[in-house]
């Protein structure tokens, strides 16, 4: 013992007093040992100094011993007591033990021995409490902070065993639930009884693949409280295994989550919202262009027809200023719907062989007349190296270069204006061309350099006054200039010139450029006078432009107000040729021509049908191929092209025909009702494949009339139709002529939910024809799989 | 080289048979399908080159499974869609949403493979 204890007798007896600190000697113990003669004067020692151990006579003068503990006791004060006793004391001694005493020695059994193991086992007794109430104050501790994180984080714990229903909640598990911390025994039945119905599915089947493979998962789902609040949560579980991977228990988090939940979702609104509004954006350039593109185009058609009337001269200048000013409003709403189009990324430049020379050309040939008012010289040079057809997008570069050159011819008043190109770089497949535009113009001063190419940006003010524009051309013309990967450049001296230098890359052609991508020829090679012209448009004022023209050429025109009228019209009068709106009511353009194409019966249905479009892209065009259409033009129309498109329709017309003729005939001469020469072509002479596909085309047959029989029965006309729909280019291919009629007919008819009662005719003469058809394409089925064998 | 793989969905049963029959004689690796969720699932295991797909099919249209491809793949898938006559506006849809191409149905087997080549680069 190296530390002496601190012991307390309380005891009024002097000679008692020195047997406990004889036996204390006696026994080896170094102790420091306080007497109190009474319980007052113990009460006062033990208040103020602290011991190992007291021991306590029973009978004191002032208080029995008893009494003494019990208040001891009641302080809280846990210093080990050991009761002395007198002979005869047995039931004092169990009260002693009961209110905390740690043990008792009768006075008569007094013996060093005893005292030392008495006070020993008092003292051990003491120590281990000491310790169990640390570790108990550290748990209480540790376990406040866990659950005051829990608290300020939201998040819950919760452990599942195996054996029966019964979970584990922590307190915050119960507060994210509704539920006052540990106010029942929850079972995984009141976990799921909070899952939002519409989580319910999710949830049931995480839980079930969890027990089904024994893996961690984390699943994100609503709650709903008793107060009928939802809430999102977020679980993670991760099962605890033995050491034989058998899952023995599911230990997890449940975290509040709903205010992150809130923010993703105001997130994801708030994007939508933003794309909605830059569709709308888009949707009204589109619209607005439109708008103001129709009621222009008659502004500037019917100024062109009215210059070519007999008008004074005052009168002429009248109609020149109108024609001018409208053509500008045009080229403001195309430079702005360009640039918008431009900077959405939206514009899709073409890989089309073209003659550079051309396009060149026409820029020139545009200017001449402003040039040789204002007595400029407008020059052209051309570097002979350049390959004489190149691929690319002419459109775009003619775009670029009448920019550029408006510009010259803008702001210069004397001396010259060149246009040249020069091959940059050659290779096998690439070629390089720079492009420059010099003129001897007013220049641009230096400081201006930098912004000249920013929207709405000119030299400065003064020239928007005196020279007019947009500001947005040369913004168009980098931007168009960059999307092709090229790069642009200017340099000015002021009062002398300015000089635009652009470079783009081109593609080597391998061929001659195609007809219709020449840029209008200026002389029509084509008389076209007598011409029967049907114009299919529902815009009155579009109507007069086009007849007007159309008159003008001596071609005879009539109008039809939609496609359905147009149809008609074609069926009851001869045309050569239909010019045909795209955006109709009652029926557009595109169904008008496929009711032409699939409906009518030759020559009728192979007339030429050129649509008219809203613009002249890639996309209209396409659109228009596929529709069945042969050509397209753009609204407002250029006379010449329109007057070239005529021409090259309806002249070339007869070779086209009978090259068509030829290459696809009515029938095979084997079978009066299959045509099988388009899959034996395309199986290219595959007998397996070509069985293959017979076989599911007898199939697809068969399935189809017992579709239609019962959408018939049931006039669930959407189902008849979506099966004829389906069925149509089977029938197509297997060549079936008759067949293809009746099925076109149905697809029509049941699409458009008109002539119904006829749809039953329809499908019963189909079955009959099918029953023909059947029989030829089993006669086929027999003679290839006879040559196979 | 790799073959170029392509995913080609169309539930009919015809022209998938001869489209899947002309592509593999081109030397394509094809991966055929019948219905849109088997072609979702398959552009992510089989990460195809391509993707040729019908626009009406069961459970998954043609128009969603080229949402998704913009949407859900990083990598630039090309998309040609097949469509009947007289779908323009599902075609103008389809482009709008990302297709590349189209080819109307009876389907040419020449100007579908002229079509991919363009498509391919």
């Amino acid at each position: 013992m190296k530390n002496a204890l601190h012991i307390l007798v309380i005891e009024d007896d002097e000679v008692d007093q020195l047997m406990v600190s004889r036996s204390l000697k006696t026994a080896g113990w170094q102790a420091q040992v306080s007497f109190a003669a009474n319980a007052e004067d113990g009460f006062k020692e033990l208040s103020q100094k602290t011991f190992d151990c007291i021991f306590l006579d029973y009978r004191l003068p002032d208080e029995d011993g008893l009494s003494l503990l019990k208040k001891f006791r009641q302080m809280d004060d846990r210093t080990p007591i050991i009761v002395i006793t007198s002979h005869g004391d047995e039931n004092v001694a169990a009260q002693a033990l009961k209110n905390g005493a740690s043990d008792y020695i009768p006075k008569s059994l007094w013996s060093p021995e005893g005292l030392s193991q008495s006070l020993r086992s008092a003292i051990r007794v003491r120590n281990n409490q000491e310790l169990r109430e640390a570790t108990e104050k550290a748990l209480l501790q540790s376990e406040f902070r866990l659950s005051e994180a829990q608290r300020i984080g939201h998040i819950g714990n919760w452990e599942k065993d195996m054996v029966g229903d019964d979970m584990y909640w922590s307190d915050e598990a119960f507060r994210i639930l509704g539920l006052a911390p540990q106010s029942m025994e929850p079972t995984l039945r009141d976990y799921t009884g909070f899952v939002h119905p519409d989580d319910y599915e999710k949830v049931k089947r995480q839980l079930n693949q969890a027990m089904a493979d024994g893996n961690s998962y984390s699943l994100d789902h609503r709650i709903v409280l008793p107060d009928k609040t939802v809430k999102y949560v977020n679980i993670q579980c991760r099962p605890e295994k033995d050491a034989e991977g058998r899952v023995i228990k599911y230990l997890g988090v449940i975290q509040d989550i709903t205010e992150r939940k809130k923010i993703e979702n105001d997130l994801a609104h708030a994007k939508k919202m933003a794309e909605q509004s830059v569709r709308i954006k888009e949707e009204f350039m589109a619209n607005m262009s439109h708008e103001i593109r129709t009621p222009l185009n008659a502004i500037i058609g019917f100024s062109d027809l009215l210059a070519e009337t007999d008008l004074y001269d005052r009168q002429q200048t009248f109609v020149n200023n109108i024609r001018t000013s409208g053509k500008s409003l045009l080229t403001i709403i195309n430079d702005i719907l360009d640039l918008s189009k431009l900077e959405a990324g939206k514009l899709r430049f073409e890989e089309i062989p073209f003659k550079l020379s051309q396009v060149i050309q026409e820029v020139i040939a545009m200017f001449q007349v402003d040039v040789d008012q204002k007595g400029v010289g407008l020059r052209s040079v051309i570097d002979e190296e350049i390959p004489e057809t190149i691929v690319g997008d002419p459109v775009r570069l003619k775009q670029i270069l009448m920019n550029l050159t408006s510009n010259a011819v803008k702001f210069t008043e004397e001396g010259l204006i060149k246009v040249s190109a020069k091959l940059a770089a050659l290779d096998t497949d690439q070629l390089s061309l720079e492009f420059k535009v010099e003129d001897s113009g007013i220049g641009i001063p230096q400081e201006k350099l930098g912004t000249i190419f920013d929207s709405f940006t000119q030299a400065n003010n003064d020239t928007t006054r005196k020279y007019g524009g947009t500001g947005l051309g040369l913004t168009i013309v980098r931007k168009l200039v960059e999307q092709q990967e090229g790069s642009i450049r200017v340099s000015s001296k002021p009062g002398k010139r300015t000089t635009f230098t652009f470079s783009i890359p081109f593609l080597r052609s391998k061929q001659q450029p195609e007809k219709e991508l020449v840029v209008d020829p200026q002389i029509p090679e084509f008389e076209i006078a007598g011409t029967r012209v049907l114009v299919v448009e529902d815009n009155s004022m579009n109507q007069i432009l086009a007849k007007n023209r159309l008159l003008q050429w001596d071609c005879e025109v009539d109008i039809a107000g939609n496609g359905k009228k147009g149809v008609e019209m074609l069926q009851q009068n001869a045309y050569d040729i239909v010019l045909m709106d795209v955006h109709m009511p009652e029926m557009d353009g595109y169904e008008a021509t496929d009711f032409i194409r699939s409906q009518l019966e030759p020559p009728l249905s192979q007339i030429p049908i050129i649509a008219m479009t809203a613009s002249a892209s890639a996309k209209d065009a396409r659109q228009a191929r596929a529709a069945g259409m042969n050509d397209y033009i753009a609204k407002p129309f250029n006379p010449h092209r329109l007057y070239n498109i005529i021409a090259e329709h309806t002249q070339g017309r007869g070779a086209t025909e009978s090259a068509e003729e030829e290459a696809a005939p009515e029938s095979d001469p084997q079978y009066q009702f299959i045509n099988l020469s388009f899959l034996k072509d395309a199986t290219l002479g595959d007998r397996n494949m070509l069985v293959q596909l017979i076989e599911a085309f007898i199939d697809n047959c068969k399935e189809y009339l017992a579709t239609v029989v019962q959408g018939v029965s049931e006039k669930n006309w959407d189902a008849v139709y979506a099966a004829t729909h389906k069925i149509k280019p089977n029938v197509s291919m297997a060549g079936v002529k008759v067949m293809e009629e009746q099925i076109a007919l149905v697809d029509e008819r049941s699409r458009y939910k008109k002539d119904l009662d006829t749809i039953p005719g329809l499908i019963s003469s189909f079955k009959e024809i099918y029953g023909k058809v059947y029989e030829e394409l089993k006669q086929e089925l027999n003679f290839l799989r006879h040559e196979k064998d | 080289m790799k073959k170029t793989k392509i995913l080609v969905a169309e539930d009919d049963e015809m022209t998938i048979s001869l489209l899947s029959f002309r592509l593999r004689k081109e030397g394509y690796e094809v991966i055929a399908v019948t219905d849109g969720k088997a072609a979702l699932e398959k552009i992510n295991t089989e990460e195809p080159d391509l993707i040729i797909t019908d626009i009406m099919m069961p459970h998954v249209t043609g128009l969603e499974i080229i949402d998704y491809v913009q949407k859900k793949i990083a990598k630039k898938i090309p998309v040609i869609i097949l469509s009947g006559a007289g779908q323009e506006d599902t075609v103008m849809e389809a482009f709008n949403l990302g297709a590349d191409e189209f080819i109307t149905k009876p389907l040419r087997p020449d100007e579908l493979l002229q079509k991919i080549k363009d498509v391919m680069g």
